[in-house]
């Protein structure tokens, strides 16, 4: 996915499963691949337990496929200054995800880019994941 | 479990995070009383030691655990969730396994797709509750203690007064019956008559899913206080049920005072159709 980062570092994280999930997500999900998808949002619901993306896929042929993408939840996903208007329907976008198992057109979120080129990142959900790593950086600077 | 990929390490985070940690709750109205009320979240800055403590729930023998990794220069290049990962393993296999009554090991490692939170969308019970991520709203009142949940939008009530509690139906239920008291800086509360349900032994953010499973001969002892400097919220809790623990389990959880933050409801729950058993060893 091309992108223009709206925030700093290409340092890649990894790390296991869903830090702050209410329950895991992967009967559902294979975090083992990712499937992206371009398309245009139809509806997005920044609601609990999980946000949703409606999202209208051509494939080719022409046939047009409805996904949807799956989030954290509000709870999560609004400590990060989402809201409501993130994502506005008739926005196109590329997403990036971890797909169901079954390969059914639904994925949960990783990544995506908006119209303006803006990359919104699942690890920019949850700021406890950049706060640690500050507060690694500064226990190292006391430690030398 | 397999590694997962996630996106760029954001410094933007911390600044668009609430950034509240600083400030305080507003003190409690109640005279008298410990001053724990208002709204406490996430751990965003300070001593890693408390972060560890804010993912779900930590013990003294996690933490010192940490601490070693964190020393450990061997460690220097990996990532502070990786080490999470590693010190909250050992507090299970070196603290809370070794405390199981073979019934209770029996349990472990639940198949996530059986959480009844996951497949039925029903909230988790108290032994999960209490440690939820995210917000906890604390309301003091003369006669009870109110605690709001972010994660499940769940609700709990302590009542300070026994003998004028409404007693509710003899069956367990999902969160129990609590009742509490002051004991100087901190807030006791003594909670029994918990439904069987999951046990929170392990989060899927470490490299297993190790849950298990508790009876509803559990009971429970939290107790509530700030940190020294009043920006923390410590909780130390006592589990006790013979039937999957052959001695006391003590766990702690801590919380940073985030006045700004909020709570939304938890109402568009989506019952799974689409799922595999067993992802558990991926």
């Amino acid at each position: 996915m091309k992108a223009k980062l709206i925030a700093t570092t290409a340092a890649m994280l990894l790390y296991a499963g869903s830090i702050h999930a209410h329950h895991s997500t992967t009967p559902v999900y294979d975090t083992t691949r990712t499937v992206t998808k371009t398309g245009v949002v139809a509806q997005f619901r920044l609601v609990n337990p999980h946000a949703t993306l409606k999202l209208e896929v051509a494939e080719e042929g022409g046939n047009v496929v409805p996904w949807i993408v799956e989030f954290d939840g509000r709870v999560n996903l609004t400590r990060f200054g989402w809201n409501d208007d993130t994502l506005k329907p008739g926005d196109r976008i590329t997403v990036m995800g971890n797909p169901t198992h079954s390969n059914s057109p639904r994925m949960f979120f990783i990544e995506l880019e908006r119209p303006d080129g803006t990359q919104l990142r699942r690890a920019m959900i949850d700021p406890t994941v950049g706060a640690l790593e500050e507060a690694r950086r500064q226990r190292a600077e006391q430690k030398h | 479990m397999k590694r997962k990929v996630f996106g760029g390490l954001v410094s933007l985070g911390i600044v668009l995070a609430t950034g509240s940690a600083a400030c305080s709750p507003e003190p409690a109205t109640l005279a008298g009383v410990p001053a724990l009320e208002g709204m406490w979240s996430g751990v965003l800055n300070g001593a890693i030691e408390d972060m560890f403590c804010d993912w779900g729930w930590c013990t003294d023998v996690g933490r010192e655990r940490l601490r070693v990794l964190l020393d450990d220069a061997a460690n220097d290049k990996r990532l502070t969730i990786q080490l999470f990962g590693d010190a909250a393993l050992y507090q299970i296999e070196h603290y809370v396994v070794p405390r199981l009554t073979p019934a209770g090991r029996a349990t472990l490692g639940v198949d996530p797709a059986d959480d009844p939170g996951f497949l039925l969308c029903e909230p988790w019970g108290f032994a999960r509750q209490i440690f939820a991520p995210h917000q906890l709203l604390i309301t003091q009142l003369e006669d009870r203690v109110e605690l709001h949940y972010g994660t499940w939008d769940a609700r709990r009530t302590v009542w300070l007064d026994e003998h004028k509690a409404p007693r509710g139906a003899s069956e367990p239920s999902r969160l129990g019956f609590s009742v509490g008291h002051y004991d100087g800086e901190t807030l006791v509360v003594e909670t029994s008559g918990i439904a069987a349900n999951f046990a929170p032994w392990g989060w899927d953010w470490s490299s297993r899913f190790i849950d298990g499973k508790h009876s509803d001969e559990l009971r429970a002892t939290e107790r509530y206080a700030r940190s020294e400097d009043g920006d923390r919220l410590l909780l130390t809790v006592t589990l006790d049920d013979p039937w999957s623990m052959s001695e006391p389990l003590v766990l702690k959880r801590v919380w940073s005072a985030a006045p700004n933050e909020q709570i939304y409801p938890d109402t568009d729950c989506e019952r799974p159709r689409d799922f595999i058993k067993g992802s558990a060893a991926q």
